[in-house]
């Protein structure tokens, strides 16, 4: 029973696929209608049952067991982080609600997609089996090659899309592969069976084609995490892909592949912490010098947000370190204040359009904010808090997600990464802050001329910059819920 | 009793040297159907295993769709083919190889029966206890699949549904602009209709 239980909101979503794709079937080709465009009615369609999923998933006892014949678990940190995803998805809905409807995304697929997409980062954070692990990172990877190509008659989208598909099909033979190493090696595919193994193996000999295959599935998951080495398809796809797509890839998997990490790395392969601690290291090293070094020759918003994400991982792997309570509870903080940044700028990126005559233009470049200061106070000064969360300046909730990552790692003695990180971070201020000198100081000939942003993205664009502005005034509403979503990773 | 042995190392060198192959030949056709050799091997493998069942999937699922696919797919690529004139001489192995597994059979086959007693010389048991109780590979992968695994069982159908749903999304067009023929206006044109005089203004 329990069964069913744990996993109610997943397949009231599931449900209503099937329910909405019939409809959208028969209705898209309905001729005495005249072929409706559904793209509207979807829209309001996914966002209820959004909202219907989070009040199921609100409502639930967060259990502490293993389900499925030990294929899922819920534990505390899946119960937060369905919430957290899902109220995420609610928030991008709301801020591409505008633009869907502006470009002509007129397929109903695309919010079938995006709510399958849903259901597969839901299953991935509960994944407790190399086999669950493999089918749901597959299935949502799946997801997102569509998405990256929706627009098929641009070409960036389709080469987005191809360039993901064949990247990302060989990271998923990557995790199969070391999988099955792992697996004919031990003759186990539950990840709690897996660390009973382990446990005792710390002086003793670990077979070397263990902690192969360990690797080979430590590299698949920091390439689906966009990791330094393996990063080298995010720029891309971010920029060829269309801009709501972009914020969805940007804004809603990384917690759900961070929980899959740390589950990994932190429950299952603890005992091989050696090994794994001087691979996080290098992808935490190389992530923050790559993503604040490749920030700067960038031009275009979303290669810049790609760039800046990048960076952002390279946070999250630095506190990954240690391993322990702290470090765990700081990196889903960050994770937090990550996911509602994010949204705040993405909120911005994907709504303004400037009116040239007969003609509206996207944000395309970096140099298309000079003069907003005067054109649009509040946008420019609703930017300008953003990007100083995102480069860390203490009242900003950036700053305490950084602060914290870094005391934790100052905490297991790793100061060279440290001192790192924050000279880093002092360069990536340089350039967030350059953006504020575009908006407020630079001089323009050509005034440029706004349309009004859509509502429901300024009303996530707001939401966003209160959390920004006011979690100093309590920064344990936040941190509590984190520590306990924490727990479950302790032995 | 070698046999299991030699047919593992066969299969298997076989396998290898297909696989080496299809990256070495220059023509694509070739390599492909060496690719099909490989599969058909590694089948034999499992076989060999006792997985009967996953050796057939692999030999319906890869060599009947996958490989046939990508036969087709090479095939109207119209990639230049480098010629090459297959000699009498070239072929003469093959058909002594043949004709020896052949003629090796029926030798097994007199050896094993006595032609003119009509009769089998060794007696061949057979325990139907296991037999009976015995279940085939198909009914423990059943087994397993439908209850213990059902929850995986679900996922890849809905990761088939999400490929489905990506094929249409990506490829079918509904535009009213497509030129497309129409054959009803083609066959009402006659040698009147098609040219038509007109008066210009002077």
């Amino acid at each position: 029973m329990y069964n069913f239980y744990s996993i109610l909101p997943e397949i009231y979503i599931l449900c209503n696929i099937c329910i909405l794709l019939m409809y959208g079937v028969f209705f898209s080709t309905f001729p005495s209608l005249g072929y409706p465009l559904l793209n509207k009615n979807f829209n309001l369609l996914v966002l209820q049952i959004l909202i219907f999923s989070f009040l199921l998933a609100f409502s639930q006892t967060p259990l502490n067991l293993l389900n499925w014949n030990n294929l899922l678990i819920s534990d505390f940190f899946t119960y937060y982080a369905k919430l957290i995803i899902i109220l995420a998805t609610i928030g991008w809905l709301l801020l591409s609600f505008g633009y869907s409807i502006k470009e002509k995304l007129n397929y109903f697929e695309f919010w079938i997609l995006v709510l399958l997409a849903v259901v597969a980062m839901l299953f991935i954070t509960q994944a407790y089996d190399l086999l669950t692990i493999y089918l749901t990172i597959e299935f949502q990877s799946l997801i997102f090659y569509i998405l990256a190509s929706i627009k098929r008659t641009s070409e960036f989208s389709t080469e987005a899309g191809l360039k993901y598909f064949i990247l990302g099909a060989f990271a998923s033979a990557f995790l199969l592969f070391g999988s099955s190493i792992v697996y004919g090696l031990t003759g186990l595919t539950n990840l709690s069976d897996l660390s009973k193994l382990f446990l005792g193996l710390i002086g003793n000999e670990i077979s070397f084609n263990l902690i192969i295959g360990f690797i080979f599935i430590l590299v698949a998951l920091l390439f689906k995490l966009s990791a330094a080495p393996f990063h080298v398809w995010s720029p891309d796809v971010y920029e060829g892909a269309p801009i709501s797509v972009t914020a969805f890839f940007s804004i809603l998997p990384k917690l759900a592949i961070l929980g899959l990490l740390f589950r990994f790395l932190l429950f299952t392969f603890y005992d091989f912490i050696s090994y794994w601690q001087s691979i996080i290291l290098i992808a935490a090293f190389l992530s923050i010098l790559i993503g604040t070094f490749g920030a700067f020759a960038q031009t275009k918003w979303k290669r810049f947000l790609a760039y800046s994400s990048i960076n952002h991982i390279g946070f999250f792997l630095l506190a990954l370190l240690s391993g322990d309570l702290n470090s765990i509870s700081s990196v889903i903080f960050y994770g937090i204040i990550y996911i509602i940044t994010m949204s705040g700028i993405f909120a911005f990126t994907v709504n303004v359009n400037f009116y040239a005559y007969s003609k509206t233009y996207q944000l395309r470049y970096l140099s298309n904010i000079k003069g907003l200061a005067k054109t649009d106070p509040f946008l420019a000064f609703a930017l300008t808090i953003i990007l100083f969360s995102m480069a860390g300046i203490p009242p900003m909730a950036g700053f305490f997600a950084k602060l914290f990552v870094l005391l934790a790692a100052v905490q297991v003695d790793a100061f060279g990464i440290s001192i790192f990180a924050v000279i880093m971070s002092c360069i990536a201020c340089f350039y967030y802050i350059r953006l504020i000198k575009n908006i407020y100081f630079d001089s323009v000939i050509n005034w440029k001329v706004m349309e009004p942003m859509h509502k429901m993205s300024s009303l996530i664009l707001g939401l966003s910059l209160i959390g920004i502005l006011f979690l100093f005034i309590d920064v344990e509403m936040v941190s509590i819920i984190t520590l306990l979503m924490s727990i479950p990773f302790l032995h | 009793m070698y046999t299991d042995l030699f047919l593992y190392f066969l299969f298997s060198s076989f396998a290898l040297l297909a696989s080496l192959m299809v990256i070495s030949l220059s023509n694509a056709v070739h390599s492909v159907l060496f690719l099909i050799l490989v599969f058909c091997n590694i089948a034999g493998l499992l076989l060999l295993l006792g997985a009967e069942f996953l050796s057939f999937m692999l030999l319906i699922v890869y060599v009947g769709a996958i490989a046939v696919l990508f036969l087709f797919v090479v095939m109207m690529l119209n990639i230049k083919k480098t010629s090459t004139t297959l000699s009498f001489f070239f072929n003469r192995p093959i058909g002594i190889i043949t004709f020896s597994i052949l003629f090796n059979q029926l030798l097994g086959v007199f050896n094993d029966f006595d032609t003119f007693g009509l009769k089998q010389k060794d007696l061949i048991w057979i325990s139907w206890i296991t037999e009976h109780n015995n279940l085939t590979n198909i009914q423990a992968v059943g087994k397993v699949f439908y209850t213990k695994y059902s929850f995986l069982f679900i996922l890849s159908g809905l990761i088939l549904l999400v490929a489905m749903l990506g094929a249409i999304i990506l490829t079918m067009h509904q535009r009213t602009d497509v030129k497309k023929q129409k054959i009803e206006l083609q066959l009402n044109r006659n040698f009147g209709g098609s040219v038509k005089f007109i008066n210009l203004r002077k």
